[in-house]
């Protein structure tokens, strides 16, 4: 049973200010997979998807995305950052957040149609926040924020998302619709690739793994990658055992 | 009786309607006021979308070290062309005050410093060099014989003095920045939102900074001379500030932002004008500033509406408490 | 009167105009720059150029009660004036409706607005020169003398003694609590200093310095000699104690160079030293220990060190896999490394030139020999994997 490589990660280095953070790493992102990513702190988990989506510089190393160069597919990726990147007193409905998801089908200077807002208004509904789209995005509630972007993200129609530590910070309600999102894309043939830090939900959530401390540790399907030994190795196996699932 | 009456409605022109309301219909006629208000009206909108972004950037008080920062390149420009000329003397603000951008930005990725202590630094380094400039060339064998008495309006500002020329100025610097504003409108409003989602879907946010300094940077410029170096920061914030207290919704803000400026524009000249020796820059900064907290006060966001939902709920509690 | 005559010392009899100017610049500064230091610390640079430029507003104010220039009661009412505008941004940003920086931008234009607007229109009798209020007159400064206990000295220089005495006072009472406020606010809160009353012990002092140093030196300057030296000093040094000190021997040399610099060109000895505070500043940005030119020194240093580290870790984790005849052959190597073919080959050889690495003739691969082996463990403990 072969299966497609749909991100092919080779040799990337990383480095803030020459010290390094990732080295000479390997990545393989199975097509159509539910991929957690997990590490300690630090590990340089965020900085690998920025790494992987050319947001940030890489030393060595190259990445194709569906055979290409992410500059060429990148309307085809969704990425879902860190929450603390946003600037949330900036005046925006929720309505508006997801059109912003849109924008990069439209290209430079054109506005959003009606088909486009049509489109945001149906992902705010798969997201249960359709009563919330004339909303402020302040004030909304932290899984009511992160429904949003997850919604933005649908509405970018893409075939890959990225998501860095979707589920911190939210209600038990909210992961479990972001994790039946995911699922569901999965059935649609999408993959997704995700930071998590709960490792007693990992194994339900996802179907495959990568294990990340400055080095892969290892990465695989989750049955095979979930291993005590391969904690230890990432220095995570503290607190946590394999045995009592 | 009758035909009094209507004799008096027949005579109402539209003079008379102006006096009525308490507007002195001679001043708003006269040819320098119409000038200096159209001068003062289109800065200060353009100058309150523009800021707008700047507001929600967090970068309020970079204006205010870049308008404090442009008076030596003013200087500069004199001592190279000898001559006042509005339009040579506004390049030298857009360069003197890009470079201090500049070198602001470089201190502040390069250094453990502040981004506060640095613009403090720069900004009284870069009025300091303008005081050093300005004293040298009082006096001097050379450019002493030039008349440079303009040269201070652009410390505070003399609206009063301007020309038709340099309204052309205004409108030249005005139109190309409200039309990329515009072009880019849907750019602007992701890139201030979120950073690095915008780039993660191909927008460089290299191309939009450059953007926002080049129009930040010729709106100062332009507003120098009719607000001074010290005080144009404060139509580039204020009124901004004063919208962001009415909408959540970025496309009315920067309208309400453009309203704000253009009204208290017309409300400081005019008074400006009525009351002889009042500066109008000053006077539109109050009006401004008077408007921003109003807003403050009495805005659906505001301290007398958090007021009243707080007691609304103290009642209720205090009802449900009850029951 | 003889007797009197000869009881009075004159300061003009010791320094000439020019030095009492320096030494009143110098007294100045060191009282500014003692109470930037805290300033900097607490991210509270910007408030400088807040006071600096409201106070002429609390000067009109004052002098609508007062109707004397030369009344000190000037200078008292604005300094009051200075700690009730810091009060106000606080109060404003405290609505949460507006950011902090957002405050002190709506706050301090229009106190200047008010004061030029009431200077222009009630005032214009009265010599208040506003291009004075921003540029200052050190060249007055020994033209205005008074006397105290039997000396005749320049106002501005007793003003400024008085003034240095007590943030000297100030400091040396409350350096423990300053100190634990300006590294862990949240700290100094818990551990039963009232970091508010602190605060506005400091602003209080601010603003009369402000106050006294504005009369002298002008606001532009005021905000130099506040942040300028500190902002230096925090950048070399790592305790507070020698910070102060480090920020009082910038404050000296900045107002000795700029004020000379400025007698010998004949220019503005308040811009001039501005000036000068902003370069020395900007030296320290570029040549601290942890400054640009350092980090692009040890960056170049280390990036050539890092490339070839770089090399050795792909050969190493390479070397047993299945793969590594493939992963191993030059185009491979180059091609995952990203580099030119000519860099590529340069570090290669200076590798084998080490003896870290060895050709493979045969299998036309690189391989690492026993040295670049641990060279390799090394590599790996010394970046923590
Ligand atoms: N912008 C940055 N500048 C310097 N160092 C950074 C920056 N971002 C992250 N780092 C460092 O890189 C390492 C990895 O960070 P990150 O990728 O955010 O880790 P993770 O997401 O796994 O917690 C950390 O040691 C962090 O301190
Ligand atoms: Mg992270």
């Amino acid at each position: 049973m072969s299966e497609n490589i749909i991100v092919k990660v080779e040799d990337l280095t990383m480095a803030y200010h020459d010290k390094p953070v990732l080295w000479d790493n390997d990545v393989n992102i199975v097509e159509n997979s539910r991929t957690a990513i997990i590490g300690p702190n630090g590990a340089g988990k965020s900085t690998l998807l920025k790494g992987i989506l050319g947001l940030q510089k890489t030393l060595s190393g190259t990445v194709e995305i569906m055979g290409k160069s992410v500059k060429q597919v990148y309307k085809k990726i969704a990425y879902i950052p860190q929450s603390n990147s946003v600037n949330w007193d900036f005046p925006t409905t929720a309505l508006d957040v997801v059109l912003m998801g849109r924008y990069v089908h439209l290209g430079w200077i054109k506005r959003p149609k009606k088909k486009d807002i049509e489109i945001a208004r149906n992902a705010l509904h798969k997201m249960g926040m359709q009563d919330y789209a004339k909303r402020q995005i302040s004030q909304l509630s932290g899984g009511q924020k992160q429904r949003v972007f997850i919604a933005r993200a649908i509405a970018q129609n893409a075939e890959i998302y990225f998501m860095d530590e979707p589920l911190a910070g939210v209600d038990k309600n909210t992961e479990k619709v972001i994790i039946d999102f995911l699922k569901d894309s999965q059935k649609q043939g999408k993959t997704s690739i995700v930071i998590h830090h709960d490792l007693n939900t990992l194994a339900d959530y996802f179907d495959h793994l990568v294990i990340l401390n400055k080095r892969i540790i290892a990465q695989g399907k989750m049955s095979e990658t979930l291993t005590q030994a391969n904690l230890d190795a990432a220095d995570m196996g503290g607190g946590f055992t394999i045995a009592a699932m | 009786m009758l035909s009094v009456y209507l004799n008096k409605i027949f005579s109402l022109n539209f003079a008379n309607l102006l006096n009525a309301i308490g507007l002195d219909f001679e001043i708003l006629s006269s040819y320098t006021f119409i000038v200096v208000c159209l001068g003062t009206m289109i800065l200060a909108t353009v100058a309150g979308m523009v800021g707008t972004i700047t507001v929600l950037k967090g970068q309020s008080l970079i204006g205010d070290a870049i308008g404090h920062s442009s008076y030596p390149g003013i200087i500069i420009a004199f001592m190279i062309g000898m001559s006042l000329d509005s339009v040579s003397l506004m390049i030298g603000a857009i360069i003197s005050g890009t470079l201090a951008f500049i070198i602001i930005q470089f201190i502040d990725k390069n250094s453990k410093l502040n981004l506060d202590a640095v613009l403090a630094v720069i900004l009284s380094a870069f009025f300091g060099l303008g005081m050093v400039l300005k004293s040298f060339i009082q006096g001097h064998p050379i450019y002493g014989k030039v008349p440079q008495g303009g040269l201070s309006n652009y410390i505070f500002g003399q609206a009063a003095f301007i020309r038709t020329i340099d309204v052309q100025l205004i409108l030249a610097v005005a139109i190309p920045s409200l039309l990329i504003l515009f072009l880019f409108y849907k750019e602007f409003k992701i890139f201030v939102f979120d950073e690095v989602y915008a780039k993660s879907i191909g927008l460089s946010s290299t191309l939009m900074y450059v953007l926002l300094v080049l129009i930040t940077m010729s709106v100062i410029a332009t507003g120098l001379k009719l607000v001074g170096a010290i005080l144009i920061s404060s139509f580039l914030i204020v009124p901004g500030i004063t919208a962001l207290q009415w909408s959540n919704r970025f496309s009315h803000v920067l309208i309400i932002a453009a309203i704000v400026g253009s009204f208290s524009a017309f409300v400081g000249t005019y008074i400006s004008s009525v009351y002889a020796g009042m500066s109008t820059g000053p006077c539109i900064i109050v009006v401004m500033s008077g408007l921003a907290f109003i807003s403050m006060f009495i805005s659906p966001k505001g301290l007398l509406a958090n007021w009243l939902r707080r007691r609304k709920y103290l009642n209720d509690l205090s009802k449900s408490l009850i029951d | 009167m003889i007797y009197q005559n000869l009881l009075l010392t004159k300061i003009s009899d010791f320094l000439n105009y020019n030095q009492q100017m320096l030494l009143t610049l110098i007294v100045t500064g060191i009282a500014c720059s003692i109470l930037g230091c805290f300033l900097v610390l607490n991210k509270l640079s910007m408030l400088t150029d807040a006071l600096s430029h409201s106070i002429l507003l609390g000067i009109v104010l004052a002098y609508f009660v007062t109707k004397d220039l030369n009344s000190p009661l000037l200078l008292i009412g604005a300094g009051i004036f200075g700690v009730f505008t810091v009060y106000a941004i606080g109060l404003l940003s405290k609505t949460r409706l507006v950011k902090n920086d957002d405050a002190v931008g709506i706050i301090f234009p229009l106190f200047f607005s008010l004061a030029v607007i009431l200077i222009s229109t009630f005032a214009r009798n009265v010599h208040l020169d506003t291009d004075i209020v921003l540029m200052g007159q050190v060249i007055m400064i020994p033209l205005n003398n008074m006397t105290v206990f039997g000396v005749e000295l320049p106002k501005a220089l007793f003003y400024m003694l008085i003034i240095l005495l007590i943030n000297l006072i100030f400091v040396a009472v409350f350096f423990k609590e300053l100190k634990v406020s300006s590294f862990d606010p949240e700290f100094a809160t818990l551990a039963g200093f009232s970091s508010g009353l602190l605060f506005y012990g400091l602003m209080t002092l601010t603003s009369f310095t402000a106050v006294a140093a504005f009369d002298a030196v002008g606001a532009i300057l005021v905000i130099a000699l506040f942040v300028g030296p500190a902002a230096s000093a925090y950048m070399l040094t790592k305790s507070l104690k020698k910070m102060l000190l480090v920020s009082i021997i910038f404050s000296m040399l900045n107002s000795t160079l700029g004020f000379y610099l400025a007698i010998v060109l004949n220019v503005s000895i308040s811009g001039m030293i501005a000036v000068i505070t902003g370069m020395t500043t900007f030296m320290t940005v570029l040549l601290n220990r942890q400054g640009i030119i350092t980090a692009i020194y040890l960056r170049h240093k280390n990036r050539k060190e890092f490339r070839l580290d770089l090399l050795i870790m792909h050969l190493g984790n390479h070397e047993d896999q299945e793969d590594a005849e493939f992963e191993l052959g030059f185009a491979t190597i180059k091609d995952h490394l990203s580099w030119e073919r000519e860099t590529t080959e340069r570090r290669l050889n200076r590798l084998i030139d080490q003896g870290f690495v060895q050709r493979n003739h045969e299998k036309k691969i690189f391989c690492l020999t026993e040295k670049g082996r641990l060279r390799y463990d090394m590599i790996k403990v010394d970046y923590g994997m």
